[in-house]
């Protein structure tokens, strides 16, 4: 490389390593793992784990005055441009190659638990699974990211159905894979016709490409089919009915790493190829009402069908959802505030649906179910995981200092700065009414409230794979991931603020990949907790509370579980767990988010 | 020429597709999955086409018009990446199948709804 000499030659060579140390360890891992004891294993993928963690932090650090490019390839430049894959690090994509790190060394942590049987494979699963989603944000190439999507498809569909023997992981992950399939493909044809277009595949080149015009109606269409693929991957409706199924049935170490990092790692994608690629040819106006209509119907869905359910994973799986909602929310205002808002959120919510997660398998070890009319009470022992939940349920409706509630501040924010104020009682809702679920979730099973009769209109399920008992231990990763989450809000602010600034940046990006990194913009984003915002933040802590409470302890004659449950019927339908369905609303979705781009780019 | 690879490869997704979301047999989806993929492999390689050209190898041909070789190099990953899709969901189908009796309708395996 011509910069070798450079004094960047060590930050761009830091670039490759997230993605390469694991992908080179899992191989490793998985051939000698066998004759290795099973704490070697585990130690060996847990450092791997903790080195994407230091990684990523190195990178985030590198680059906050500018943005970290490499060139994979090494052709050189040709008429003055650099040839070949770039690799690009700002604070948003390092900060997630952190976050994926961090949630998989303590899904390992989790696992040494969890599963006393697990194979030297799990591991090696596990670390293509890191090494993925390093390679998914770190990109800056169409092609690469459809590669990178796939992987992580296809090591997420084997990880959903881990335990083959188990006929529903088996239906879950079918699911699952099938869903990504059929996002891959589109999004494949999306970059086929970018290229047949641009006669370009990386980001940079193709938004210097697509500015030069013509902006025909290629343009939209063409981004609305390559986001399929990541919003599949990131569960928005109507991509999202594999979520629901996959989360219910995969091993619950697998949830805490979908729900925490897979999905975001989806919405990040979408707010990249956005900036980089299209901003110049579709100016942000004609984009935003598409994706803020995608995320307020995705924020609501999620939420209420939260609400519907008594299996705590299953529950924590819409409540994903509904998160997604808030996130692209955050994203799809295009401006650096409503990005910066995204960010914090977003690990945030890693920490809190992780630590819920956690609460679900140490359940469904010591129970074998975590239905809830079943768990009436019968969690009234485990005091520790009782906090755990209660905190997380607070944490979901975004509770100050929890990141959670200052992401959602900050995109509530942003929202009324770009006066689009409708958007606030969606973020209030969504955040209310999945933290009314686990709370209802927890209030019964912990502390005995409501009845312990099955709710009308619920069929109950039968029992999940029993999950080998774990010792309080199980508990680290939970305090763990709580404790991640309240950092985000403590002190994600100027980390946020950086991410989201650099996120809405796609000029300074397009700059430092075509001509060279230069100095960029900074701080426009404020992100931080304001006096003015703590009714806004309380609020919607105090409608779960009431929603919560109001559910188990209403007077008879008013059954709020009944009325609500018969109104929501019509949703609950919709998702009829049949694939053919599900595709359907598939094409459909994209369909209309093709039709919607289009229109509003006229 | 290209119009009709255009064309071709429009008529294979949506009949892949339309498979896929009226399939009775999951073994059969899976087929109707890789159909649809494989529109993909004719719309790059349509993108890349070049009248009078010939392939992208320049060891031993006189010096001459070629085809795209990128499109080439993205037809040959996709297909990589189409089979380690296609092999895991088989795997998965015959698992789903040894559950169901040796048939798998995809609707008969919706316990996961509501």
């Amino acid at each position: 490389m011509a910069d070798a000499a450079s004094p960047e030659s060590a930050a761009t060579l830091i670039l490759l390593l997230p993605v390469a140390v694991p992908l080179l360890a899992a191989p490793l891992v998985a051939a000698v793992g066998r004759w290795l004891p099973r704490l070697l294993v585990d130690a060996l993928a847990l450092a791997v784990a903790g080195s994407v963690l230091g990684l990523g932090v190195a990178l985030a650090v590198l680059s906050r005055h500018h943005d970290v490019v490499i060139t994979a390839g090494g052709w050189g430049d040709v008429q003055g441009h650099p040839v070949g894959i770039a690799v690009v690090a700002d604070p948003a994509s390092a900060g997630l190659v952190a976050l994926a790190g961090f949630v998989t060394a303590l899904v390992l942590v989790y696992t040494w638990r969890y599963f006393e049987d697990v194979d030297a494979i799990w591991h090696a699963l596990l670390l293509v699974f890191l090494a993925a989603l390093s390679g998914l944000v770190l990109v800056g190439d169409l092609f690469s990211l459809f590669v990178t999507l796939e992987l992580v498809s296809v090591v997420g569909f084997v990880l959903t159905g881990y335990r083959v023997e188990a006929e529903r992981s088996v239906q879950g992950a079918l699911s699952f894979a099938v869903a990504s399939t059929v996002g891959g493909v589109l999004s494949l044809v999306g970059i086929a016709l970018v290229y047949a277009r641009t006669g370009e595949l990386g980001l940079a080149p193709v938004g210097r490409a697509l500015a030069a015009g013509p902006h025909d109606a290629l343009v939209p269409l063409s981004l609305g089919l390559v986001l399929v693929g990541y919003l599949v991957k990131a569960a928005a409706v109507p991509f999202h009915f594999w979520t629901a199924g996959a989360e219910m049935v995969a091993p619950t170490p697998v949830c805490i790493a979908l729900s925490g990092v897979m999905v975001t790692t989806g919405v990040y994608a979408v707010g990249r190829i956005y900036h980089v690629a299209y901003q110049p040819a579709l100016p942000a106006a004609s984009v935003r009402p598409t994706l803020l209509g995608l995320a307020a119907v995705t924020a609501l869905v999620g939420a209420l069908m939260s609400l519907a359910q008594r299996h705590f994973k299953r529950m924590l799986a819409f409540s994903t959802i509904a998160h997604v909602g808030i996130l692209l929310v955050g994203i799809g205002l295009l401006s650096p505030a409503g990005a910066a808002g995204a960010a914090i959120y977003a690990v945030g919510h890693a920490g809190a649906k992780g630590a819920l997660f956690c609460v679900a398998g140490i359940l469904l070890s010591r129970f074998d179910t975590v239905d809830e009319g079943q768990l009436h009470g019968r969690g009234r022992p485990l005091r520790g995981t009782a906090a755990v939940a209660l905190l997380g349920g607070l944490a979901l409706a975004g509770v100050p200092p929890f990141g959670t509630g200052l992401g959602k501040a900050v995109t509530e924010d942003a929202a009324r700065r770009s006066g689009l104020t409708w958007l606030v009682p969606v973020l209030v809702l969504a955040a209310a009414l999945t933290g009314a679920a686990v709370l209802r979730f927890s209030l019964r099973c912990f502390l005995g409230w409501g009845k312990p009769a099955r709710e009308p209109g619920i069929e109950g399920r039968p029992d999940e794979e029993p999950e080998p008992d774990p010792p309080g231990r199980l508990l680290i990763s939970a305090w763990l991931l709580l404790a991640l989450s309240l950092g985000a809000g403590v002190a994600g602010t100027a980390w946020g603020a950086a991410a989201g600034d650099r996120l809405v940046d796609g000029a300074a990006y397009r700059h430092a990949v075509l001509v060279g990194a230069g100095p960029i913009r900074h701080a426009t984003a404020p992100a931080g907790w304001v006096w003015g915002g703590v009714p806004l933040a309380v609020a919607p802590v105090l409608v779960a509370l009431v929603v919560a409470v109001l559910w188990l302890a209403a007077p008879p004659r008013v059954d709020v579980a009944r009325g609500v449950l018969a109104l929501l019927s019509p949703l609950r339908r919709w998702h009829s767990g049949r694939v053919g369905d599900e595709v359907t609303w598939m094409l459909a979705g994209t369909v209309v988010i093709g039709l919607a781009l289009f229109v509003a780019s006229r | 020429m290209t119009a009709l690879a255009f064309g071709v490869a429009a008529v294979v997704l949506l009949a892949g597709l339309y498979g896929v979301v009226t399939s009775r047999d999951y073994l059969h989806l899976v087929v109707c999955l890789v159909v649809a993929q494989s529109s993909t492999y004719v719309l790059l390689l349509g993108i890349g086409y070049r009248a009078h050209a010939t392939a992208p190898v320049f060891s031993d041909h006189p010096k001459g018009p070629v085809v795209d070789p990128v499109v080439q190099a993205l037809t040959l990953t996709d297909v990589v990446v189409g089979a380690t899709v296609l092999a895991l969901l088989l795997a998965l189908v015959v698992q789903a199948a040894k559950g169901a009796g040796g048939y798998c309708d995809p609707d008969a395996l919706n316990d996961l709804h509501g």
